[in-house]
């Protein structure tokens, strides 16, 4: 018997693993609330969950979402938007003028320092221009800046910046441009443990897992609500919901419109993407080749039907132009076309014209299922439609063919993220790679538009453009997509127009 | 001994060299990182200027010189997201997480199935033994993001036992690591079946039983000894098959800072370099943990020689 006993303890052994697991669980739960995933915080904890680590903490590096959630609370740029209206208001410059067609003077906000207490002034501003559009810096958001050719100090608090040709986007580029301290930018440690003067101070990046801030209690404006703020990744946007949903998170965004009634509170607001298809093929003997063609298709879509089949009813309809009407350059004279299927059939007049439409899925919201549901209204209204859903990388290949090989029409979504008008009407001129379309007058128009500083004189360019864009229809409009925020029941935060996530706008109830 | 050693460096290093050249032709199958770090509508100017500074502009030879001149001294470059980070250095500071989550959850697997698969040998097509069959085929059926969604939803959200997602403590790791192990231990409890019945089937069962040994004695002393080998070879294979590549949706649904995480979004963001010294560095060490488990058969049975 005593042999028996003392054999079975190879089984017990081996079973001691798993005793220890429940063992574990059991003795934790016991615990009133976790700490660790950010459940049940300390009062003036916020948790917002986003996609992907950044990629770096550098603010000027690169274009990534990830970063800016993270460094758009840390740093702070010359101009701001109102969250509410887009409207420009003061940042770290109190005032923007136009001294020539191409300089402008800054004056900048005097008293603020970095959280290293070095001093925000003009040398800082000097040096946040000259590295940024440096080469050797390698930036990806060159492209929000590239009119800008240099920054002169004039005295402390004054800065002369000075443009390729008359740029009266310049303000919302400053919107763009983060401050940072020229010694502290020269260390190791810039990449990765961010200094700003913004209104939270950085405390830890664990890549992979979270980046942790804390409120900067010197802030120059009005001091943050909210003391504590973790940026956790969580890939997944199914984790998201579920961590929202078992209290270790306060705010999630790019939540689909399903997953809506699982979170325990949910706020929206208009996007910057603007849904599309490019008529991009307008050669000769081409389907698209004709503007009662391209209208045709405009009829054809049911705008308001894909809202509300596809986004339960969260986004807008564009009004005739893929731009917002908060953005600089928006035309409110334009209205959409209209769902009217016999209209479409009528300019077809009979002609069944097969054409191939290409997509791709998974990149923006609801991607595929809105680029099938316009497949099938443009079915309906005789187009014979071929559609294509390709691989992101592939698809973006497609979208940039020479003209003699471009497809009939391809979907994109385009984001203008400087929210103006100038980027969206860029894309249809002469020369553009988006389509072959290529209207003088239009050309001249957007050309003449992003060289005009007088902001009157440049509506009423862009009033001429997009009003001749509409009427010759080389992009068939579609819709304006809401940001859905999934949030805790504690969270009180209204979303900005811009997309920005700025804790020092939310507080706890 | 020395002569086994040399012919298995000699055939890793093949294996280490077709790695290098298919990990380099499929990134660049997989898309244009210029084009994705820019916004879709930026120019074609911008999109040039992109490339030339991601190093893309070279010919696609030259390209593949550097990376091969860089590899064989384990520098594949920066990360062309991250400029200034090695991509080498992000693989590695990402390798401790993951290897955490496969040693839990093969661990976890073999501590399921081992006693699993011998109590169900014992008395095949017992009432025990089917129910331990239908249970591992289960396991083994089910796929891991979808069993990893379901713990989540069960023990996280609605028991409030664990965290959905993260890393860091206990509550973090079981259930990753019980959505690693589940289908590991539904094989693997097949195999340990199978395997035990062939070993109480043998002669020397029957010798041991007639002396009077206690079943307990003789499933572990005698029979389990010697399906160790079997039962190591197919636990090895598990867990490299974890760490190269299985554990990337675990780790991305419960946000597991692990190289899966990692390799998932450098694909992604088409980060060549982070994409090849992930691939790379997986496969050294896919390599030495099967040279491990050569070396160990010799530990477990004298007659296995090195030549």
């Amino acid at each position: 018997m005593s042999s028996s006993t003392r054999s079975t303890r190879p089984f017990l052994l081996a079973l001691l693993p798993i005793a220890g697991l429940l063992f574990a669980a059991c003795g934790s739960s016991a615990t009133p609330a976790p700490s660790g995933g950010g459940a049940g915080a300390p009062a003036g904890a916020v948790v917002y969950a986003v996609g992907a680590d950044p990629t770096t903490l550098d603010p000027q590096a690169t274009d990534d979402g990830n970063e800016r959630a993270v460094n758009d609370n840390i740093y702070e740029t010359l101009v701001l938007r109102n969250g509410a209206t887009s409207a420009f208001e003061p940042g770290l410059a109190l005032s923007w003028t136009l001294k020539d067609p191409t300089t402008w003077t800054i004056k900048l906000r005097p008293n603020v320092k970095f959280t290293n207490g070095a001093a925000m002034n003009a040398d800082a501003v000097v040096y946040s221009v000259t590295r940024i559009i440096d080469p050797a810096l390698k930036s990806a958001q060159f492209s929000y800046l590239n009119s800008i050719t240099g920054a002169k100090k004039v005295d402390d608090l004054t800065v002369d910046l000075t443009t390729d040709g008359p740029d009266p986007i310049l303000p919302a580029q400053l919107t763009w441009l983060k401050v940072i301290d020229p010694t502290y930018a020269k260390t190791a440690d810039f990449a990765s443990k961010p200094v700003g003067t913004g209104p939270y101070k950085f405390v830890e990046w664990k890549k992979g897992q979270s980046v942790t801030l804390t409120a900067n209690t010197d802030y120059w404006g009005t001091k943050p609500a909210i003391k504590d703020v973790t940026i956790r990744v969580i890939p997944e946007i199914n984790t998201r919901l579920q961590a929202l949903k078992a209290n270790e998170l306060d705010l999630t965004a790019n939540l689909s419109p399903e997953l809506m009634s699982q979170a325990p509170a949910t706020a929206t607001q208009r996007s910057i993407e603007m849904y599309e298809v490019y008529m991009a093929n307008t050669s000769t003997g081409k389907p698209f080749a004709d503007k009662a063609t391209r209208q045709a298709a405009q009829y054809a879509v049911d705008k308001e039907g894909l809202l509300k089949s596809l986004f339960a009813g969260h986004g807008t309809v564009q009004q005739g132009q893929i731009i917002r009407d908060d953005w600089a350059g928006f035309n409110p004279n334009l209205k959409p076309y209209a769902y009217d299927l016999n209209k479409a059939k009528t300019l077809l007049a009979g002609k069944t014209p097969s054409i191939k439409l290409v997509g791709e899925a998974g990149r923006w919201l609801k991607d595929k299922e809105t680029l099938q549901a316009v497949a099938s209204m443009l079915g309906q209204a005789g187009f014979k439609v071929t559609l294509d859903i390709q691989e992101f990388g592939a698809w973006v290949s497609t979208l940039f063919l020479p003209n003699d090989q471009k497809v009939d029409a391809i979907w994109a979504s385009t984001s203008a993220d400087l929210l103006d008008g100038d980027r969206p009407l860029t894309q249809t001129i002469c020369g553009s790679k988006q389509v072959d379309w290529c209207n003088k007058t239009y050309t001249d128009l957007v050309n003449k538009a992003r060289v005009t500083t007088d902001a009157k004189a440049r509506q009423d360019l862009y009033n001429q453009a997009t009003a001749l864009q509409f009427e010759e229809s080389p992009i068939l409009y579609l819709i304006n997509p809401d940001d859905i925020y999934g949030m805790s029941a504690k969270l009180v935060w209204k979303p900005r127009l811009d997309g920005k996530i700025l804790f020092k706008e939310m507080s706890l109830k | 001994m020395l002569t086994f050693l040399a012919r298995r460096l000699a055939y890793s290093l093949i294996v280490i060299g077709g790695v290098l050249v298919v990990v380099f032709v499929t990134t660049r199958l997989i898309g244009d990182p210029a084009r994705i770090i820019l916004p879709a509508t930026a120019s074609q100017a911008d999109y040039e200027l992109q490339r030339s500074r991601m190093g893309l502009d070279q010919p696609i030879l030259a390209q593949f010189f550097v990376f091969v001149a860089g590899a064989v001294r384990g520098d594949f470059g920066e990360s062309l997201w991250d400029r200034g980070s090695s991509a080498m250095g992000l693989v590695v500071e990402r390798i401790p997480a993951t290897l955490q989550l496969v040693f839990a959850g093969v661990g976890l697997a073999m501590a399921i199935s081992i006693p699993a698969g011998i109590l169900a040998a014992r008395r095949p097509r017992s009432l025990l033994d089917r129910v331990i069959t239908l249970l591992s085929l289960a396991g083994f059926s089910v796929p891991n993001f979808l069993l990893a969604m379901v713990l989540i939803i069960v023990f996280a959200v609605g028991l409030g036992w664990f965290y959905t997602s993260g890393f860091g403590t206990i509550r973090h790791l079981v259930l990753p690591a019980v959505a690693v192990a589940l289908p590991v231990a539904g094989r693997m409890t097949q195999f340990v079946r199978s395997t035990m019945i062939d070993e109480f089937s043998r002669p020397y069962i029957a010798t041991a039983r007639s002396k009077g040994v206690s079943e307990p004695a003789i499933a572990v002393r005698h029979a389990l000894r010697n399906a160790a080998i079997p039962i190591l070879t197919l636990g090895g294979w598990e867990f490299t098959r974890q760490l190269a590549g299985y554990t990337v949706a675990v780790e991305v649904v419960f946000a597991w800072p692990g190289v899966g995480q990692l390799a998932s979004q450098a694909i992604l963001r088409r980060d060549f370099t982070v994409i090849q010294a992930d691939v790379f560095l997986v496969a050294i060490i896919v390599l030495v943990i099967n040279l491990i488990i050569d070396l160990l058969y010799t530990v477990l049975d004298p007659r296995v020689k090195m030549v």
